[in-house]
C-alpha cells in the first residue's frame, strides 16, 4: 500500500511539472490572442470583446501587401524547393549514384549553420554579383534555406520504400518513367507533401534571412510586425500575429496528418 | 509440343564488383529449360540460383555468354523488353492499388484494350481462387492470399516463361505444402514454364521436372529429381539432398553401369555411370548410401558386422545409427512396417547389408567440393 501511495504522489509530481512547462510554453501565446480581440486601445488594459483590430488590419494597405509578400514567397520557396529535394532525393537513392553518404551530408548541412551567418552570407553573395535586392532576392534565398527541409521527410520515405516495388513495375511492361509515374511517385507522394508543409512553415515566418536581402517594397509579413512593434504594442499588432500564428499552426497540422499517413503506409508488406 | 527451349543459357558468366572485390557469382552456366517445364534451381544462399533468375528476368547483364528465349537473344532488352515475368519473395504488390489494380498493371503497360484488361483479371482472380478479393487493397491480405496475388499479376500479362524467386519461404509450413499443389495445377493449367528457385529440397523434389542443384556459382547436377536423389553425382548433391552415408571403397571391377568394389572386406555392388577416366589412380571410390537403403539383417549375413549404437522412433520410421565392426558408423532407417514385435535394441549385434546397386558411387570429382 505504502509503495502504491508513493508511486501516485510521484505521479502527481510529474503532472504539476508537466502543466507549468505547458503554461510556461503557451501563456505568452494565450495573451497574444487573448488580447487581440480587446476592444480597449491600449493593448495591456482589458475593456471589452471586440473584432475590430483584425477589420482594422485587413483594411490597413500595408498589411495586405506584407500578406501577399509572404504568400508569394512562400509559395514559390515552397514549389521550388521542393521540386529540387524531390529530384536530389530521387538521385541519392538510386544504386548507380556513388558518393550518396557526402551528398546526404552536404544537403542537410544547412540546417546546423547559424541563420544568421547564412543571412550574412546571403547578402555579401548578392552584393558581390550585384543582385537587385527585392521580392526576387528574398525568394531565392527562401529557395535555398528550405530545400533541406523538404528533403529530410521525401529522402526518409524513400529510404522506406521497398525497391522491389520498382523492379516489379519494371518487370510487368513499365518503362522508367512509367516506374516513376505510377509505382514512386504514388507512393513517395505524401513524403513530398510532408516536405513542402514544412518548407512553406518555415519560409513563411522567416526573419533575419529576410530581413537581409529584403529591399524596398519587398516587406513580408514578419518584418512589418517587426516595424510595428518599434512604435509600441497595439492591439492590431496582436491581430496580426495571430493570423501569422493562425496559418503556421494550420500548417504544421496538416504535416501531422500527412506524417501520420506516412507513417501507415510505410508499413505495408 | 515445341522443339525449341524455352530457355537458353550459354557460357554465362556473372562478377559483381570489380579489382580486388570481385565475387564471381555465376561461372560458366549451361543451361536449356523445356518449354513447359517446372524447372527448379536449387541450392544454398550464395549459390547463384538468384542471380541467375535475376539475369534471366533482365535485372542483371552477365559479364559474360548469353541467353536465349524461345531462340531469341535477350542482350540488351530492358526487364520490361522481355515476355518474362516474376514473382518476387518479398510479393512486392503496390501497397497502393487495389488487388485488380495490381493484376491489370502489367497489362496496362502493354497497351491491352481496357475489355480484356477487365476480363483477363477476372479470370486470374479465378485461377486463384481469390474472385471476391478485387477491390482489397494488399495490405487487408494474409501473406498466402498476397502470394497468390503476386501469382495473378505475373501471371496476367501470359508470360513466356514465369520466374519464382523463393515465392514460398515466407510461408508458414501448413501453407507452405498447400501452395505447392497450387503452383504445380497453376503449371498444368496454363501450360507455361516455369523457373523456380528455392533452397528447399522438399519443395524442389515434389514440384519439379527437372532440378539444376548450384553450388558456387556452377551447376552440380541437372536432372530429374529421382536421378537427383537416386543417382546423386558428387558428395555436395549427395548430401544437400536427404541424408546420406559415404564410405570409401576400392575398385576391383568395372561392369557396365555397375562397380564391383570391396568394402570391409567384402563385396559391395555400387551403381556407376562413370568411366574408369574418372576414377582416382589408387582405385578409391567414394560411396554414397541412403539410410533407407541399407539393411540390418541377422550378424553375419551381411557385407560386415555392427553394434547398435542409438536407436530412434519416429513414427513411421525408426532411425538407426550402427557402429561396423572396422569402426565406422552408419545412419539405417528402418520402415515401421513390422508387426511381428521385433525391436532392434540398443547394444544388439547386427549384420549390415548393402544391397546391389543401392549405393552409388560418386564419380565427379571436377567440383572439389569434399
Amino acid at each position: 500500500m505504502k509503495n502504491l501511495s508513493s508511486k501516485r504522489k510521484s505521479i502527481n509530481w510529474l503532472k504539476i511539472f508537466s502543466n507549468t512547462f505547458f503554461v510556461y510554453l503557451y501563456a505568452p501565446i494565450a495573451v497574444l490572442i487573448i488580447y487581440s480581440f480587446n476592444d480597449n486601445r491600449i493593448a495591456q488594459v482589458w475593456t471589452a470583446f471586440s473584432t475590430k483590430w483584425y477589420l482594422k488590419a485587413f483594411n490597413n494597405e500595408d498589411i495586405q501587401r506584407a500578406i501577399i509578400n509572404s504568400l508569394k514567397v512562400a509559395g514559390v520557396a515552397t514549389i521550388v524547393a521542393t521540386l529540387f529535394a524531390t529530384m536530389a532525393a530521387l538521385v541519392l537513392s538510386s544504386k548507380r549514384f556513388r558518393g550518396h553518404g557526402i551528398s546526404n551530408a552536404i544537403i542537410s548541412l544547412p540546417l546546423l549553420v547559424p541563420e544568421i551567418a547564412t543571412a550574412v552570407a546571403t547578402l555579401s553573395f548578392f552584393a558581390a554579383i550585384e543582385f537587385p535586392l527585392g521580392l526576387t532576392s528574398i525568394i531565392i534565398a527562401h529557395i535555398v534555406f528550405c530545400i533541406p527541409f523538404a528533403f529530410m521527410p521525401i529522402r526518409a520515405r524513400l529510404s522506406g520504400m521497398d525497391q522491389t516495388l520498382q523492379e516489379a513495375g519494371r518487370d510487368l511492361y513499365a518503362n522508367e518513367w512509367q516506374v516513376f509515374w505510377h509505382v514512386t511517385f504514388p507512393l513517395l507522394k505524401p513524403g513530398i507533401l510532408a516536405g513542402a508543409i514544412l518548407s512553406f512553415i518555415i519560409s513563411i515566418d522567416d526573419f533575419i534571412i529576410s530581413l537581409m536581402v529584403a529591399g524596398a517594397g519587398a516587406t513580408t509579413l514578419p518584418l512589418y510586425i517587426y516595424s510595428m512593434i518599434r512604435l509600441g504594442v497595439s492591439p492590431e499588432i496582436n491581430a496580426v500575429s495571430t493570423v501569422l500564428f493562425c496559418i503556421s499552426v494550420t500548417a504544421i497540422i496538416a504535416y501531422w496528418l500527412v506524417s501520420k499517413q506516412n507513417e501507415e503506409k510505410v508499413h505495408v508488406h | 509440343m515445341n522443339d525449341i527451349n524455352a530457355i537458353s543459357v550459354k557460357n554465362v558468366e556473372k562478377i559483381y564488383g570489380g579489382g580486388k572485390q570481385a565475387v564471381t557469382a555465376l561461372k560458366d552456366i549451361h543451361l536449356e529449360i523445356r518449354d513447359r517445364e517446372f524447372f527448379t534451381l536449387l541450392g544454398p544462399s550464395g549459390c547463384g540460383k538468384t542471380t541467375l533468375l535475376r539475369l534471366i528476368a533482365g535485372f542483371e547483364q552477365p559479364n559474360q555468354g548469353e541467353i536465349l528465349l524461345f531462340g531469341d537473344h535477350l542482350e540488351g532488352l530492358e526487364p520490361y523488353q522481355r515476355p518474362v515475368n516474376t514473382v518476387f519473395q518479398s510479393y512486392s504488390l503496390f501497397p497502393h492499388m487495389t488487388i485488380a489494380e495490381n493484376i491489370s498493371f502489367g497489362l496496362k503497360m502493354q497497351g491491352k484494350m481496357q475489355k480484356e484488361i477487365s476480363s483477363t483479371v477476372a479470370e486470374m482472380l479465378e485461377l486463384v481462387k481469390m474472385a471476391e478479393y478485387g477491390e482489397r487493397m494488399p495490405n487487408q491480405l494474409s501473406g498466402g492470399q498476397q502470394q497468390r496475388i503476386a501469382l495473378a499479376r505475373a501471371l496476367a500479362p501470359r508470360p513466356k516463361v514465369l520466374l519464382l524467386d523463393e515465392p514460398l519461404s515466407a510461408l508458414d509450413l501448413k501453407l507452405r505444402q498447400a501452395m505447392r499443389h497450387e503452383l504445380k495445377r497453376l503449371q498444368r493449367d496454363t501450360g507455361i514454364t516455369f523457373v523456380f528457385v528455392t533452397h528447399d529440397q522438399e519443395e524442389a523434389m515434389s514440384m519439379s521436372d527437372r532440378i539444376a542443384v548450384m553450388s558456387q556459382g556452377s551447376i552440380q547436377q541437372l536432372d530429374a529429381p529421382e536421378t537427383i536423389y537416386e543417382r546423386p553425382c558428387n558428395e555436395f548433391v549427395a548430401n544437400f539432398i536427404g541424408d546420406v552415408n559415404l564410405i570409401d571403397a576400392s575398385v576391383s571391377e568395372f561392369q557396365p553401369g555397375k562397380l564391383v568394389c570391396q568394402w570391409a572386406g567384402s563385396q559391395v555392388v555400387a551403381a556407376n555411370t562413370a568411366t574408369t577416366a574418372d576414377l582416382s589412380s589408387e582405385n578409391r571410390v567414394r560411396l554414397a548410401v541412403r539410410p533407407e537403403k541399407l539393411r540390418l539383417v541377422t550378424k553375419d549375413q551381411g557385407q560386415t558386422n555392427a553394434q547398435v549404437t542409438e536407436s530412434m522412433y519416429m513414427g513411421t520410421d525408426r532411425y538407426i545409427t550402427v557402429t561396423c565392426d572396422h569402426g565406422e558408423n552408419l545412419e539405417v532407417r528402418v520402415q515401421n512396417s513390422d508387426v511381428s514385435g521385433e525391436v532392434i535394441q540398443e547394444g544388439d549385434t547386427v549384420g549390415v547389408f548393402i544391397p546391389e546397386l543401392s549405393a552409388v558411387a560418386l564419380t565427379d570429382q571436377q567440383s572439389g567440393l569434399s
